[in-house]
């Protein structure tokens, strides 16, 4: 008996080792993937951020939109707690899981070059809008793991990076191969030309913000003017689709109805955009507001940034917000606009005559994608006043402003770079109660980044300029 | 080692010889003159030994010639008889004011004398937990055990309770001990621990200790240091709950009956004190678009108006004490039966329980039927086996959200319900009237709102329609075999299982304001834990002085869980919460299993009975570790020493003034392994994309799936995590008992913590896995008792103190980083943060100071300027102290404990809501005239000025204190004492007792968590704390239920 309990006892201990099991092999995730699905994570990701937590807090310290007080003043106060996990999601779920997938896709058989060149445009729209915001950023050593501190490229480096990354994309696109397709391919569904397009569209306007500081930009507009294949219609543009079903709907949508009962309530009417809108006699006022509860029809009412908001305070109207709106990455008036900017400033030929004819085409765009009337859009385009060299720059400047008015991320970088430091178009003053003297020119690092990488540059103030904001 | 323990055995070796019998019979009394059943009545220097019977009598076979019986019961003095020619000893037995005898139920169910331990243990008895019954086992407990930390976390239904032992012991999980029930360990999950779900929500679903029904226990071991992981492997090392269920126990009828019958009733504790002259509104104009109490006095409101639904009225009405009308008493009835009975072959024991409960908040209700049995039976003089099963079916309903972000968050429709809404129109009217805004397009059914704006729900259709529902179904038991190969050396070989399934369902109707369009969340889950042992142990005296025990066993334990969810949104008809519904469904799965092999050794010398040496060691091969650094081995030394028996002729020790005095030192390592799934480069499938504001975009979108690369780089080179600790103790005993001091000093270092480590989000990584950090935990416990009355007559007062100081210390992090977030409370704009050279504390935004400490004021508004993060406060108190004194006199037996904690800080985010809105008494004080903010006004020159700046309103003023612009000014001291618990217990006396029908009637009345003495935190209970039993960190308070004070009234009879 005695014999028989220690041999079962020893022949129990040597069991115990693991070798050859599969026990800890995770069964809820996969070793390895199609770099489709981390595309599609990606895109949506990214798309979500801009459209939900980069859009109020940048629209509403720009002045873009009024806070009304809604959530307490510090909203246009530049408060940075608003903008808590765009800068870590943008790293660590679109740029990581982008550069992911474009090793994958390298190292397939034969490589996967349109898939490589999706991801490779999508990530430099990232980079750059991300630098766009935060200024200095890690690019060269970000995103791969590989580097345990990151350095923080200088903002000209970055985005003449982004621009070089478009560029290996472009030499990449094969229109007639396959890459990443539908439905996976949430914004043009695998159509690489219409993706060539954007890509030089993406290029020119990195190439417009950078242009101001580096005046060597203005002959490679030129040339991207030269050699087109640029976005040249509302159905080239660049499009993240929302449907109007649970848990697929547009962000700014489920904000109202999460928050507010389906009420808006939040988002109001900003004084500096309606001033400009009535300077101009614009008719995208109703279109871009609606009347508070208490005021009477068209009866707008806008708000200073810092003023508590009444039941007769116009607001964003709900149109705008609706559950099936796309986010809009890169519009057809956008570019006609730029367009415009370029033959005006004379990186492309044409005249102001030329730039005028463009102006008009993209401010009659712009007006149509608000939802304004076809001959009311018309009346207004050609009432616009011809450019010249005394005009270009505010008229261009207010109409880009406006036709940007959803889409706060383009429109700040529109905003600072239409003039020199505290001559933007619209011109705007900082908010009482702000904890800088200056307009608000770049977010802060968030303390994740700052607490754990020591080459996180210090020292920089919400109205320090960034290297572009000339 | 084996072969050695081998030699050990053999050598020790011997031969037994039996003898001719006779036998004696007797009564056994106590000075009450009761009788004593249960004695232990044993024939000195055998094994021969029997139990008295439930009238105290007994009979044993003796040598023929000679002998002495040893009766020996708890409590009571052990007493020895010389046998001689008698055939008949009746004794009375006195009572034992020092205890010498005590024993403890301590790893795999092996008893031994608590003076043999070289580790602090404390015991609180089943009759303890039965006088007055809490439904959480867990907060019978509190304030009653030295170095141990009970914290109740809501007032919800069946809500949970944290247990903390000395101390966080890790910075990257919760420091949970260890839960054994008859040597198998049970599951204490909580599956409410993600931040997601707390933030955005979450319900106290309880936690699984709290399924132990109280009847059916028989004592509670607390094992607080880690001298015992070596018979329950890692788990042990914050600590282990022992716990011991009832057996059949031998009595005066074949079979004892035993009744025990509780109701309690629970009324919410504390309330806000809420203003009760302001109506809703913005700078002191009336709107009743909003929820709040920034409008202008009710008083002064004249003349047609709208009200709160869009009716025209001709004035408003204050309705002062709507935040105390919404919430209901509770009710909890508890009834047991229980049937139990032993004998010479075997015992039985079979009980049932039910428990009803409904909670304060409406319609909030948990029922709990539990089933146990326990048989044991000789089945030969060698061979005994066991059986034990205790089946749990608990089923509640109605738990309420805390956190934020959802519109269903009780606590923060009331912060927000203006004075002038009448709470029970809300409650006789759940739906729109027409005159309320409604959302475009909507039609159907709509929750009334408390606003005119239409965003805050009626509580009332949120209680009603918005419900969370649970049921658990667990069983857990084991078998047992055990063989005495010799009279020195038993075999027992037990198997165990704990498993349960818990299905829960959380509904929110159509027309929900916020969720407009109906939702609803499946979650089913399930979880098992097996666990097998075979061990050896060999009893021997070794020479006349030195005796020995050892031990040597093999475990193997496996740990599974299995969940699915189901997220399902869009409902087309109401109220129809199907699947097939719904207009999204967004299924999830996982699983996780992991298995661990042990063997371990146990080994226990003792000379002369008062010095004890004890050793152990374990191995343990883990899967979760990478294949070829699976294998780790701990050891532990303890010591004990009773010098009062070893000098028992000092002057001193003979004057019985120092009664008894034992000391203690013990030393543990303990290693342990890591999540299972940890160590390779995956690809997760993606369910969902988020930002902050938790607008989820649901997987597939436009028909695309989503997958992500893993945020955490796997760990290369990973090694077991370590933790060492030693304890000195001592138990000192003056004056016959009437004076005792048992107290102990820890140190316990953990390192080699595997832990997901922050790396810069640049990397494209959250996190790196790792082993790194050390934590450490160095305290103090102590428990002071005092017996300062007690008479012949039986009066008796009894003292105890009970206290505890523990310092803990994140000694290091990686190299290079400053900080790690233990929690993120990101939603809430907190964090707990780990740091070298601190505790954890609370971190957040602090108010810009001047270099004297005093807040810099903004010269143009009067306000208070955020600054950067900085810690807020600690979050664990520097002390705890429980006070208790007990009464007891013919029966009647009273006591109540007090509880009093100093330090840690505690953030409430409903004070700074109920300040916010302007309901919060202090928001109206002085007729709401603006005033200045103490504080300092920064010059030109740099110099400061005290600040002159008057507000421009005070609602300006609260609205800046809000926690999302800087929580320091909800961050509260949080110091308290309580009075925790009141008890009165009669024991019918039995000379009453005989002429009913029972065998003993007892009655008790009680009261817990009746009265907050001292708090310096207002509005709330300081004890609440949102983050559950799941996530490290406390003082977290968000839209929490209100604590209760319960009273309640207990009948306990047996036949």
């Amino acid at each position: 008996m005695k014999k028989l309990i220690f041999a079962v006892l020893l022949a129990f201990s040597t069991t115990a080792c693991f070798k050859n099991s599969d026990i800890n092999i995770d069964p809820n995730r996969s070793t390895s993937v199609d770099p489709a699905l981390l595309f599609s994570g990606a895109a949506t990701q990214f798309s979500l951020l801009r459209v939900a937590e980069l859009t109020w807090p940048v629209a509403l310290m720009n002045q873009m939109w009024a806070s009304g007080g809604r959530w307490g003043l510090a909203q246009a106060q530049y408060d940075q707690t608003r903008v808590r996990s765009a800068w870590g999601r943008t790293y660590t779920d679109v740029l990581k899981n982008l550069a992911v997938a474009v090793d994958i896709a390298q190292s397939a058989q034969p490589v996967n070059k349109n898939a490589v060149a999706q991801c490779k445009i999508l990530m430099a729209f990232a980079y750059a809008q991300t630098s766009l915001l935060w200024g200095d950023i890690p690019f060269t050593e970000a995103a791969t793991g590989k580097v345990d501190f990151p350095k923080f490229d200088k903002q000209q480096d970055v985005l003449n990076g982004c621009v070089a990354m478009i560029d290996e994309a472009l030499a990449m696109i094969d229109p007639a191969g396959k890459g990443i397709i539908a439905p996976n391919d949430l914004y043009y569904g695998g159509d690489m030309t219409k993706w060539r397009k954007f890509a030089n569209s993406l290029k020119m306007r990195i190439l417009f913000s950078m242009v101001d500081a580096d005046a060597s930009k203005g002959a490679a507009i030129g040339q991207l003017m030269a050699s087109g294949n640029m976005i040249s219609s509302n159905a080239d543009a660049m499009l993240f689709k929302y449907f109007n079903q649970p848990g697929r709907q547009n962000p700014r949508f489920s904000f109202t109805a999460i928050f507010r009962g389906g009420v808006q309530s939040d988002w109001y009417c900003s004084k500096p955009v309606y001033n400009l809108l009535v300077s101009l006699k614009d008719p995208r006022i109703p279109y871009f507001y609606q009347p508070g509860p208490a005021a009477a029809a068209n009866e707008y009412i806008a708000l200073d940034p810092v003023e508590t908001y009444t039941t007769k305070s116009a607001l964003v109207n709900m149109n705008l917000l609706k559950a099936d709106l796309p986010e809009v990455s890169f519009s057809y008036s956008e570019q006609l606009l730029f367009e415009a900017e370029a033959i005006a400033r004379g990186f492309a030929p044409g005249g102001f005559e030329a730039a005028t004819t463009r102006m008009r085409a993209g401010v009659r765009e712009s007006l149509l994608s608000f939802g304004v009337p076809a001959a009311e859009a018309n009346t207004y385009a050609n009432g616009l006043p011809a450019l010249n060299a005394a005009n270009f720059k505010t008229v261009l400047a207010q109409q880009q402003y406006l036709d940007l008015f959803m889409r706060p991320v383009e429109g700040w970088v529109q905003h600072r770079r239409s003039g020199a430091i505290g001559q933007e178009i619209p011109a705007m003053t900082t908010p009482t109660g702000a904890p800088v003297a200056g307009l608000v020119r770049r977010l802060l690092y968030r303390s994740e980044e700052v607490s754990s990488n020591p080459n996180t540059p210090a020292g920089i103030t919400l109205d320090t300029p960034q290297w572009f904001d000339k | 080692m084996k072969k050695s323990l081998l030699f050990l055995l053999l050598s020790c070796m011997a031969v037994l010889t039996r003898a001719q019998t006779r036998t004696v019979s007797g009564k056994v009394t106590l000075p009450e003159n009761e009788d004593a059943p249960g004695v232990n009545v044993l024939v000195k220097g055998s094994n021969v030994g029997t139990a008295t019977k439930a009238d105290g009598t007994y009979q044993i076979n003796v040598p023929a010639k000679g002998g002495t019986l040893v009766f020996s019961f708890i409590g009571y003095k052990t007493k020895e008889m010389e046998v001689g020619n008698q055939s008949t000893i009746n004794l009375s037995l006195e009572p034992d004011l020092v205890n010498l005898s005590e024993v403890v139920v301590t790893a795999n169910a092996i008893v031994r004398e608590k003076k043999e331990l070289g580790y602090a243990v404390s015991t609180v008895g089943g009759v303890e937990l039965t006088k007055a019954r809490d439904p959480n086992l867990l907060n019978s407990l509190a304030g009653k055990v030295a170095g141990v930390r009970i914290s109740q976390q809501s007032g919800t239904v069946g809500g949970s309770s944290r247990v903390m032992i000395r101390g966080a012991n890790s910075i990257s999980s919760a420091s949970e001990p260890l839960f054994v029930v008859d040597g198998i360990p049970i599951s204490n999950s909580s599956f409410n621990n993600s931040e997601t779900d707390i933030v955005t929500g979450g319900v106290d679903v309880g936690n699984r200790a709290g399924d132990l029904n109280p009847d059916d226990i028989e004592s509670m071991t607390v094992l607080k240091g880690a001298a015992a992981s070596a018979l329950y492997g890692s788990r042990a090392r914050n600590g282990v709950i022992v716990i011991t269920t009832k057996r059949g126990k031998t009595g005066a009828k074949k079979m004892n009956v035993t009744v025990n019958s509780s109701y309690r009733s629970d009324n919410v504790l504390r309330a806000p004190e809420l203003q009760e002259q302001y109506a809703q509104g913005n700078l002191g104009v009336y709107n009743p678009q909003l929820g709040n109490g920034w409008g202008p006095k009710v008083s002064s409101i004249t003349g047609p108006i709208k009200d709160y639904k869009g009716a025209d009225v001709q004035g408003l009405q204050v309705y002062p004490q709507n935040w105390k009308n919404f919430f209901v008493t509770g009710h909890t009835a508890i009834n047991s039966v229980s049937l139990d009975g032993a004998n010479d072959q075997g015992d039985f024991r079979i009980g049932y329980t039910n428990l009803r409960q409904t909670g304060t908040v409406p319609g909030s209700e948990m029922n709990r039927n539990t089933f146990a049995i326990n048989a044991g039976k000789k089945i030969t003089d060698k061979l005994t086996a066991r059986a034990w099963a205790n089946y749990v079916r608990t089923t509640s309903d109605g738990r309420p959200q805390q956190g934020s972000n959802t519109t269903n968050i009780i606590a923060t429709i009331l912060a927000g319900t203006p004075i002038t809404v009448d709470i029970n129109e809300l409650r006789d009217n759940l739906f729109a009237p027409s005159t309320q805004a409604v959302p475009t397009g909507w039609t159907g059914d709509l929750a009334r709102s408390i606003d005119l704006n239409g965003v805050q729900n009626n509580p009332y259709f949120v209680t009603a329609f918005n419900r969370f529902s649970n049921t658990v179904d667990r069983v857990f038991g084991g078998t047992s075999l055990s063989y005495d190969v010799a009279p020195w050396f038993n075999v027992t070989g037990r198997v165990g299982t704990d498993f349960f399934t818990e299905n829960r369902r959380s509904v929110t109707r159509r027309g929900t304001r916020g969720r407009l369009n109906g939702q609803f969340d499946t979650n089913d889950i399930f979880e098992r834990e097996l666990q097998t042992d075979v061990l050896g142990t060999v009893t021997r005296k070794i020479s006349q002085n030195w005796g020995f025990k050892g031990i040597i066993g093999h475990q193997f334990n496996q740990r599974t869980i299995r969940r699915s969810r189901v997220q399902s949104e869009g409902l087309n008809i109401d109220q129809l919460y199907t699947f097939a519904n719904a207009q999204s469904n967004v299924p999830s799965n996982f699983f996780s299993r992991r298995e661990i092999f042990g063997v371990y050794g146990d080994f226990s010398f003792d000379y002369k009975n008062y010095l004890f040496l004890n050793v152990t060691g374990r191995n343990d091969w883990s899967s979760t570790l990478p294949v070829d650094n699976n294998s780790y081995f701990y050891p532990s030394a303890s010591a004990s020493f009773v010098l009062t028996e070893a000098f028992p002729n000092l002057g001193i020790v003979k004057k019985d003034i120092l009664s008894y005095a034992k000391f203690r030192a013990n030393y543990a390592n303990v290693g342990s392994d890591e999540d299972p799934y940890q160590l390779s480069f995956t690809y997760n499938p993606l369910t969902q994309a988020s930002d902050i504001y938790t607008f989820n975009i649901l997987y597939p979108i436009g028909g695309a799936s989503a997958f992500g690369a893993t945020n955490i780089l796997p760990p290369t080179n990973l090694r077991p995590q370590q933790q060492t600790s030693y304890e000195f103790g001592a138990e000192l005993k003056f004056f016959g008992g009437r004076l005792g001091l048992d107290m102990t000093y820890y140190k316990t270092l953990n390192y080699d913590q595997i832990i997901s480590i922050a790396v810069p989000q640049s990397t494209g990584y959250s996190a790196r896995r790792l082993n790194v950090g050390e934590i450490s935990n160095r305290g103090l416990e102590a428990m002071l008792t005092v017996t300062p009355v007690r008479t012949r007559s039986g009066a008796r007062w009894d003292m105890a103190f009970n206290f505890n100081r523990n310092i803990n210390r994140v000694e290091s992090l990686a190299p290079g980083l400053q900080e790690f977030i233990v929690t993120s409370g990101d939603g809430f704009g907190i964090f707990i943060a780990a740091r070298p050279g601190e505790t954890f504390n609370i971190q957040g935004v602090g108010w810009l100071r001047d270099p004297n400490g005093n807040i810099i004021i903004n010269p143009t508004t009067g306000l208070r300027t955020p600054g950067p993060r900085k810690l807020l406060g600690p979050i664990y108190p520097d002390w705890t102290l429980g006070i208790n004194n007990s009464f007891s006199y013919k029966g009647f037996d009273f006591n109540f404990l007090v509880d009093i904690r100093k330090g840690g800080v505690i953030n409430s985010q409903t004070v700074s809501i109920v300040r916010g809105s302007g309901l919060a008494a202090e928001t109206a004080v002085n007729d709401r005239t603006p005033f200045i903010d103490p504080g300092v006004i920064r010059n030109a020159d740099g110099t400061f000025r005290p600040n002159d700046k008057t507000v421009a309103s005070v609602q300006q003023y609260w609205s800046q204190l809000d926690n999302s612009v800087s929580p320091e000014n909800n961050i509260f001291d949080g110091s308290y004492s309580k009075l925790r618990e009141v008890r009165l217990a009669y024991n019918f006396p039995k000379s009453l007792v005989n002429k009913t029908p029972f065998g003993s009637i007892a009655l008790g009345l009680e009261g817990r968590n009746l009265w907050i003495i001292t708090s310096n935190v207002p509005h709330i209970d300081p004890e609440a704390n949102v983050l559950g039993t799941g996530l490290i960190g406390e003082g977290l308070e968000r839209g929490s239920i209100p604590s209760s004070r319960t009273i309640g009234a207990n009948l306990r009879v047996t036949f």
